[in-house]
């Protein structure tokens, strides 16, 4: 009878391998399990007393109930317990350690919870921070939809990230009504910097996103008080922003293609990463220009997009084909770079302290480059500059896209950004000249003749 | 500056519920049916509500019928919805549709924005943000949104007849990566194949079919294409929206002669939610039997309550009354879904049954798992088991 009975509670627990029938005398694996049992069970009493009464819940359940199991289950049905014992046991497949141990691990997992979480907390999706009911209806619609895009992934490139966002701005300054009781300038300003504020929240800004903008609210902000038609003010900043996209995009590509060039030779064998727009007008521009060079491309999961559209303009046909393109894994650059002549990375922003920042995996490239002796070149226009100087990717916003693949316990972060610091840079090629990448803060600054104001 | 929204809700709502008439009959347009408590219609206009549509974003398509248009402006007092657009539609052919519906609308101009085309017999936890996000990054024409089938609650037997369910699936083709719409039908369309072009599998060799999921019928929509469809359709007399224009958009727009039009179709595909379509009575009973999802779904949605007369000695169990129901002494209900106006006369025994509208139950009758029509009368003593029992020619029963 009670060997049935205990039959019975075995086979409730889900697909547990047929225990032997017990008999009065109890298996030599029994014996063991119970003995772990015991010292699990005394670990987590001095962890409990450590932890006081929080874990105490989870602890004293599992080890009042564990240890029980094996040698007092005969007695538990005879007494009849709680229909809580006999839950546990069916929860567990295996009446021993595993439970119990389980237990103990959550509150090691709470002790050495500084190190551990900080990690986590690292590397926890950052989920887009929910735009809250009442902000969507005052974000402008075209800006939310630039939001998506970037955080999405869409829009690819901070330049085009810019320009997009800008002509959104550009939107939206047309369509925009003063509301009565302010001015036009401070109305929009006002205005304008909310819709910021509230686009922050849907997507992180990219250092030329922000940059752009803290410009125009600059620009706005300088403007004199308006005694004149609201319609010019408007085209004045329609006119603003457009000067602003030529000069520090478009006319910027077009000087680094110029600078770069000088730095193309024949016969050069060139790995490239992170390619911007700059970096494809560049190789393009050296294309069309009939220099022959042979270039290595860096190939990885996250970069397929670009490098198609690198390939498909490549392919255009200008002079002669003399550009000769291998692609390879990021792996190999290890040894490919050997064979190099220069390692060319297109950049993302640029810091105070001489830092470049660039697709997540440049900085590993540089390191390899520097080991090997071969110049690395960044190339990156003026308007990407950002007033911080972080010495790895952890501060930044952007690092990290919201989704990436978690399979329950196992982090794979995907990191987008990464930081080189500026003793691996050989160079940096802006706009203006031709810079060692610390002399860049101070370069910018005497050509701005001031901070610019924060936003 | 508040801006203003850019959606435009569309509620079809003129369906005459063709494949639930012998719940229905004439007396209960479909969207009026009771389900746990409120209206079939009410459960749309919540969800719209809940996401911040305002009353004057939402047009409403009926019938030309007092008791909808008052129902549905009681709704709309209820859920703070001011300003309903209401287009009534006349109701006399026998193949009127939702395609007629929006074509009307379409024609007297109420439609002016992109549209979120919704049926009055979506029960969902409908995941709008999602939806809307995916329309915008995809910059699609026409976004369709699968979420998973309500499953039958455990423990729970749906009553009504033993009919032979025929599951009401949907068979769709998505471009794996992107979320390309490319094939839809439904399961009950096809006998004993699925058909899929030789057009479709040439521009998408790579096409992954989903037949678990169920098809919301929400359709985000973008105003072009619905006025260029306006245009497109006039010679073909399309009845159903969903079941015949969209299979027929979506293979036939990878044909040559429709090649001028650049249509970008996208499915949504949100497994984490349901969703029970009520057009069919077993779908309904299993919406009834549903009430704490509902509950959960929607929240702050008030269950009124109904005005019922439940004598003493009745034994009720598992079982949904409608408004205004009478259940005398001694009726025994197990399982029962009953709509408005239900009598049941003393010593009744009705197990596993529904019971429509104004229907009448005779004293110590025995009923099983039947199914008994709007304002039909069961004698008494009258014992039925597994039937349908519904009143033929209603034209002739006056009352």
């Amino acid at each position: 009878m009670i060997a049935n009975k205990m039959n019975q509670a075995e086979s409730k627990k889900s697909g547990s391998l047929p225990r032997p029938p017990p008999s009065e005398d109890i298996s030599r694996d029994d014996v063991r399990a119970q003995r772990e049992a015991k010292k699990l069970a005394k670990v987590a009493r001095k962890n409990k007393s450590f932890k006081g009464k929080l874990a105490n819940p989870p602890t004293s359940t599992s080890e009042n109930e564990h240890p029980v199991v094996p040698s007092t289950a005969q007695k538990s049905l005879k007494t009849g317990t709680t229909s809580r014992a006999l839950e546990v046991k069916p929860a567990e497949a295996n009446p021993s350690s595993p439970s119990v141990s389980i237990g103990v691990s959550a509150d090691l997992l709470k002790s050495d919870s500084a190190s551990s979480s900080v990690i986590h907390s690292l590397f926890k999706p950052k989920k887009g921070k929910e735009l809250a009911q009442s902000n969507v209806s005052k974000l402008y619609p075209p800006f939310y939809n630039v939001g998506l895009k970037v955080r999405n992934n869409v829009i690819r490139g901070a330049n085009s990230q810019c320009v997009k966002l800008l002509d959104a701005i550009k939107d939206y300054v047309r369509c925009y009504d003063v509301p009565p009781g302010t001015t036009f300038k401070h109305g929009l300003f006002a205005d304008l910097e909310g819709n910021m504020k509230n686009l922050k929240t849907v997507c992180p800004f990219s250092i030329s996103m922000s940059n752009a903008v803290q410009f125009l609210l600059f620009y706005l902000h300088d403007m004199p008080d308006d005694d004149g038609k609201v319609i010019d003010f408007k085209n004045e900043i329609l006119d603003v922003i457009d000067q602003y996209i030529v000069e520090k995009i478009e006319k910027a590509v077009e000087a680094i293609v110029l600078y770069g060039l000088e730095k193309i030779n024949d016969g050069d064998k060139i790995m490239v990463y992170s390619i911007t727009e700059a970096l494809m007008s560049l190789l393009v521009k050296a294309a069309e220009d009939g220099i022959s060079y042979e270039l290595i491309l860096i190939q990885t999961r996250e970069t397929k997009v670009e490098l198609a559209d690198l390939l498909e303009k490549l392919k255009k046909p200008t002079s002669d084909q003399t550009v000769r393109v291998s692609a390879v894994n990021f792996s190999s650059a290890l040894y490919k770079i050997r064979s190099c002549s220069k390692l060319l990375i297109g950049g993302h922003g640029l810091f105070t302290n001489g830092g470049v920042m660039a697709q997540s995996g440049s900085g590993q490239l540089a390191l390899v480059a520097d080991t090997y002796n071969k110049p690395v070149v960044f190339l990156c226009e003026t308007f990407k500059f950002c007033d911080r100087s972080p010495l790895d990717f952890l501060p930044l916003e952007e690092y990290m896209p919201e989704q990436f693949q978690t399979e329950d316990d196992f982090l794979e972060p995907k990191l987008i950004y990464d930081v080189t610091p500026s003793n691996l840079v050989t160079v940096v090629i802006t706009d203006i000249d031709m810079l060692p990448s610390n002399g860049l803060a101070a370069t910018l600054r005497v050509q701005e003749g001031g901070t610019p104001a924060k936003l | 500056m508040v801006y203003e929204s850019k959606v435009q809700a569309v509620v079809l709502a003129a369906g005459r519920g063709s494949r639930m008439t012998q719940l229905l009959g004439t007396t209960v347009p479909k969207c009026l049916v009771p389900v746990c408590g409120n209206p079939l219609v009410y459960y749309p206009l919540k969800s719209l509500e809940a996401v911040g549509f305002r009353g004057k974003d939402i047009l409403v398509i009926i019938q030309d019928r007092d008791d909808v248009r008052r129902a549905l402006l009681s709704i709309a007092d209820r859920l703070g919805l001011s300003g309903l657009d209401i287009l009534t539609v006349p109701e006399d052919s026998e193949d009127f549709g939702t395609a007629e519906s929006i074509r009307i609308a379409l024609s007297s101009k109420k439609i002016t924005r992109d549209a979120l085309l919704i049926s009055c017999d979506t029960i969902a936890d409908i995941p709008f943000r999602e939806l809307f996000d995916f329309h915008e990054i995809k910059e699609s024409e026409l976004t369709t949104l699968f979420v998973s089938p309500l499953q039958i609650p455990e423990n729970v037997k749906l009553p009504g007849p033993k009919s032979k369910i025929k599951q009401e699936r949907d068979i769709v083709g998505v471009k794996p990566g992107t979320n390309n719409l490319v094939y839809m039908a439904s399961e009950a369309d096809c006998e004993e194949e699925v058909k899929l072009p030789v057009s479709t599998l040439k521009s998408c060799p790579h096409t992954k079919i989903l037949t678990g999921l169920v098809d919301t019928h929400v359709y985000l929509i973008k105003n072009s294409l619905l006025n260029r469809l306006l245009a497109a359709t006039s010679e073909r007399n399309f009845i159903s929206f969903k079941g015949e224009f969209m299979p027929f958009l979506i293979q036939n727009h990878f044909l040559p002669d429709f090649s001028e039009y650049t249509f970008k179709f996208y499915a949504c595909i949100e497994p984490k939610y349901r969703c029970v379509r009520v057009n069919s009575i077993p779908s309904f009973a299993l919406a009834n039997k549903s009430g704490d999802w509902i509950k959960d779904v929607f929240l702050n949605g008030v269950i009124p309550k109904s005005k019922c007369k439940i004598a003493r000695g009745s034994k009720l169990w598992g079982t949904t009354l409608g408004e205004q129901c009478v259940v005398e002494e001694k009726a025994k209900l197990t399982n029962v879904i009953a709509m408005d106006g239900v009598v049941i006369k003393a010593g009744a025994t009705v197990e596993g049954c529904i019971l429509s509208s104004h229907s009448i139950i005779g004293a110590n009758s025995v009923l099983k798992e039947c199914l008994v029509g709007p304002k039909y009368q069961i004698p008494a003593e009258g014992r039925f088991t597994n039937e349908q029992l519904s009143v033929m020619e209603e034209a002739y029963f006056g009352d």
